[in-house]
């Protein structure tokens, strides 16, 4: 029988059991569960929260795609006799278009291995068993990727905007003048960035090794405009122009930015429906039946 | 005369890591397990004798011959390593009849399908290797390893994804290979098995060879080796108390299954002696009694504190 | 013929098959398997190709079946597929770690997916890799660590949420003898001390017998034996006993006492005694005459039908 203290006196030790137990406690939303992926997703490829060897790269390349509108910026604001509004200095067509190579070696670099590496590491299975459907997966990677892409499109564009409204004299007639431009930088960059989330991600759908991905995405955008110049060459005519992955939908932005700027014609756009939503039905397609692992 | 396998003042270091430091032992007729921890120098001590690889010191001899230089070893080895050996596209009994026309067998075809049988692979050696499962794999190996009647055999990890009935029937195929007089040499963490194929262990702790011999040997050369015995039966309580009274026995536990009380005693021989005879003062029926720990598995998990001394 | 012999626990079996059918190609990996999973712990063996891995991976929706109807904790695998998948953990036998996230990256991440807030997975992280025993490696990356630390991790993730199931694919694979003393002495933790359901499946069949209450054995995709590990001990099957001396003389003088309890002797493969049957009787026999001729028991066990009888059995022929 226990002996029960006296009142008023404290009991002299107690015991703390901190061994694993069950746990039983109240679960977040699955969008929350979501989110934390794709936060996840998004750091991995810039290297964040790892070695400072793996944010060389992916921080070069934000580092070029932002040089060109940070100096544009800069140089007014620096030099009094500069008077040019930024966005003369360079449009937003000719950003888009300057940093297209970036993009590609970007997409390249960050983009297709987002769904080979997890198909290397033989992850999926418990993924899709014990963690995340294949939708929420196949979701949260597509919203990483769009989320990275637009860092290095949309940002580079909105520094512009922003560092014009800071070089303006008068900043609050510029920003009433130019907000319609917004808008139309938002859209121009969903064009550019909706285009090659979804044709990294297709490449990186078929097939697990990161080398045949990559190099699959880089002989698409590499080898095409070749192609296509060839053939318009020699039909002496512009529709294949068209075609071109690198540069179509670039183009095609550019028009949607720039009223000045002649855009690529209808056919662009086909070929634009087509790579978006026949490349992720592809993708769907490939996740739906299962893991692979 | 000389040993069939031989290690002699062996060390092997790679860079500043020591895998295996002199360690000595000669191997001959039967099967000789080798045990040890995952990084303690088994598959380096394994892959010395098959000649894969030089030793830094010391020398190795196979059959009376160094087998990293000497490539005519090979007619008289046969060796099952760890990891993949098969290729996925060729069909079994085509691999191991390639590997039997490589060691200059007369007649490939005959000691191919004699060598598959042997390993149980006989109606599925015509199959592409790739749509085996992982344990017909691993049979693969064992049959390209037997079918040049190698009189010496080296496996690592045999056994490795086969299932009950398979582990079974191979662990008596090696004891079996040993009793046909060959000298093999078998690796495997489940001691259990390892009792039943093999007469003989070495034990390899930290690259260095702590123990060889037949395993009750070892276990008896253990001097403070507590020894254990559980007794079940009525009233065996009481026989506890008896049994400690007496001065037999150092400590009692009762047994939180259920099943009976379970004793320690620094001198076995004198407990199974005196057992009986106060059993019947007590009036208990025994129903079991069982010494605990005298398996290979508690001899090895011995001989490993020991030798680590003071460490944890 | 099947033999069924089971454990029951409260609450809804751990998994439960009701003819369920899955054909890959020519192959009839599950033909109408029906078996209910009730036991605190249960072992899953097979020949390979019989269909363990088929049936894991349906019942963690990896895989749909053809037909017939898988719930797990009494929930439907396909259509309450999003509760179950809280509710169950998973250890693969292949690896399955991303080489650059260390161990507690890994288990707060999939903690994370698997519907915890931050603090909440932080801290069970914390927790669960103090019990499997990941000290200070576990902040470094996946890729060095070695099999028995991988191991770990992979057992660590699949507590992590706090599961009420785990199916386990050969937990010991590539552990030496300490890793897998360990590794056995958790499990069956989990299923002794912390009530959380184990589905163990494994080749070695001590692993099984160390730590789980029933074995489930798969022939051809169907059900071929369901038992407890542990029979209860009859008090009259046969015995074995071994005395030291000379064992024949002891045998000799021990024949005759016993005759007229219907007990009968013959010599085991081992040297021991054995007694065909045996009763308390009988036993006290042998006891007396022991004290009587002062030999010593050396050993005495009831000689049951071991577990790997039964199960090899009961496994079919299979290439040898």
């Amino acid at each position: 029988m226990a002996e029960q203290p006296q009142a008023g006196t404290a009991p002299r030790a107690v015991l703390h059991d901190i061994r694993y137990s069950r746990w039983s406690g109240s679960l977040r939303p699955r969008s929350s569960a979501v989110a934390s992926f794709v936060a996840s997703s998004v750091r991995r490829p810039l290297g964040l929260r790892r070695s400072a060897g793996s944010k060389v790269w992916p921080f070069l390349l934000l580092a070029v795609a932002y040089l060109p509108s940070l100096a544009v910026v800069a140089v007014p604001l620096l030099v009094p006799q500069v008077t040019l509004q930024p966005t003369q200095l360079i449009s937003y067509a000719t950003l888009l278009a300057t940093n297209s190579v970036v993009l590609l070696a970007f997409v390249a670099t960050a983009i297709p291995s987002m769904l080979t590496r997890d198909r290397r590491d033989r992850v999926l299975s418990l993924y899709f068993a014990t963690a995340v459907s294949w939708v929420e997966y196949l979701v949260g990677t597509a919203l990483a990727a769009l989320s990275l892409l637009a860092i290095i499109v949309l940002g580079p564009l909105l520094v512009l905007f922003v560092g014009s409204i800071a070089t303006a004299d008068d900043p609050g007639r510029w920003v009433a003048d130019n907000i319609g431009d917004l808008p139309r930088i938002v859209l121009a960059a969903a064009v550019v960035v909706l285009f090659h989330t979804v044709l990294g991600l297709l490449v990186g759908s078929l097939t697990s090794r990161r080398v045949f991905a990559v190099g699959g995405y880089l002989a698409v955008v590499l080898v095409a405009p070749v192609v296509t110049v060839l053939l318009s060459t020699v039909l002496s005519d512009d529709w294949p122009l068209a075609l071109d992955p690198a540069s179509g939908p670039v183009r095609l932005a550019g028009s949607i930015v720039d009223r000045a700027v002649s855009g690529p014609g209808a056919l662009a756009w086909v070929v634009w429906t087509v790579v978006v939503v026949g490349g992720s039905a592809v993708v769907a397609a490939r996740y739906s039946r299962g893991s692979d692992a | 005369m000389s040993a069939v396998v031989e290690l002699t003042g062996v060390s092997k270091w790679f860079g500043d890591t020591v895998a295996l430091s002199d360690v000595s032992f000669a191997l001959g007729a039967g099967v000789t397990g080798l045990l040890g921890h995952n990084g303690a120098g088994k598959s380096t001590a394994l892959s010395l004798l098959a000649g894969f690889s030089r030793p830094s010191q010391g020398s190795v001899r196979v059959l009376g011959v160094d087998p990293h230089t000497d490539a005519g070893v090979n007619r008289g080895l046969g060796v099952v390593s760890d990891g993949e050996g098969t290729w996925a596209h060729a069909s079994a009994r085509s691999q191991v009849e390639f590997l039997a026309r490589q060691r200059g067998v007369r007649d490939p075809r005959g000691a191919a399908r004699q060598a598959l049988a042997r390993v149980g692979l006989a109606e599925a050696a015509d199959r592409r290797v790739g749509g085996y499962s992982k344990g017909m794999r691993q049979r693969v190996k064992l049959a390209q390893a037997l079918v040049h009647d190698p009189q010496v055999l080296l496996l690592d990890e045999p056994l490795n994804g086969l299932d009950p009935a398979q582990r079974r029937a191979d662990v008596d195929l090696v004891a079996a290979l040993g009793a046909e007089g060959r000298t093999v040499l078998v690796s495997s963490h489940v001691l259990a098995e390892v009792e039943r194929m093999a007469d003989r262990v070495l034990v390899v702790v930290n690259g260095r060879l702590v123990a060889e011999g037949e395993p009750a040997g070892i276990r008896d050369l253990l001097v403070d080796r507590p020894r254990t015995l559980r007794l079940d039966g009525t009233r065996v309580a009481e026989l506890a108390g008896l049994l400690l009274a007496e001065g037999l026995v150092v400590a009692v536990r009762t047994d939180p299954d259920g099943r009976g009380v379970v004793v320690e005693t620094p001198r076995a021989a004198g407990l199974a002696d005196a057992v009986p005879a106060l059993a019947r003062r007590a009036g208990a029926t025994l129903r079991r009694v069982e010494p605990v720990g005298e398996d290979l598995e508690s001899t090895f998990a011995h001989l490993v504190r020991a030798a680590r001394g003071a460490g944890r | 013929m099947c033999v069924r012999v089971s454990i029951e626990t409260a609450g809804p079996p751990g998994l439960e098959c009701v003819q369920v059918s899955k054909t890959f190609g020519s192959v009839r990996a599950l033909d109408r398997l029906s078996v209910a999973f009730t036991a605190p712990a249960t072992g899953l063996l097979g020949a390979n190709g019989a269909g363990k891995s088929t049936l894991l991976r349906t019942a963690l929706g990896l895989s749909r079946p053809d037909s017939g109807q898988l719930r797990v904790l009494g929930l439907d695998a396909v259509a309450q597929r999003r509760e179950v998948r809280r509710r169950v953990g998973y250890m693969p036998e292949h690896p399955c770690l991303p080489a650059d996230l260390s161990a507690q990256d890994v288990c707060v991440q999939l903690a994370r997916m698997r519907g915890l807030g931050r603090r909440d997975a932080v801290r069970r992280t914390s927790e669960v890799l103090f019990a499997v025993g990941l000290e200070e490696e576990r902040r470094r990356p996946v890729g060095s660590y070695s099999l028995g630390m991988q191991q770990r991790t992979k057992l660590a993730q699949a507590l992590v949420h706090g599961p009420d199931l785990v199916l386990l694919d050969e937990p010991t694979s590539g552990l030496d003898p300490a890793g897998r003393e360990e590794m056995l002495t958790i499990v069956r933790r989990l299923s002794a001390d912390l009530g959380i359901r184990v589905i163990a499946s494994s080749h070695v069949l001590e692993d099984i017998e160390r730590t789980c209450d029933e074995v489930v054995v798969l022939r051809a995709g169907t059900l071929a034996a369901q038992r407890p590990v542990l029979v209860e001990q009859q008090l009259t099957g046969p015995v074995d006993v071994l005395v030291s001396g000379d064992v024949g003389e002891f045998a000799r003088a021990l024949e005759p006492l016993l005759a007229p309890l219907g007990v009968r002797l013959a010599p085991t493969a081992s040297g021991d005694i054995g007694l065909d049957r045996s009763s308390d009787a009988a036993l006290d026999v042998v006891r007396d005459l022991a004290a009587e001729r002062g030999v010593g028991l050396l050993h005495l066990v009831p000689a049951a039908r071991g577990l790997e009888d039964v199960v090899v059995d009961a496994m079919g022929v299979h290439g040898g």
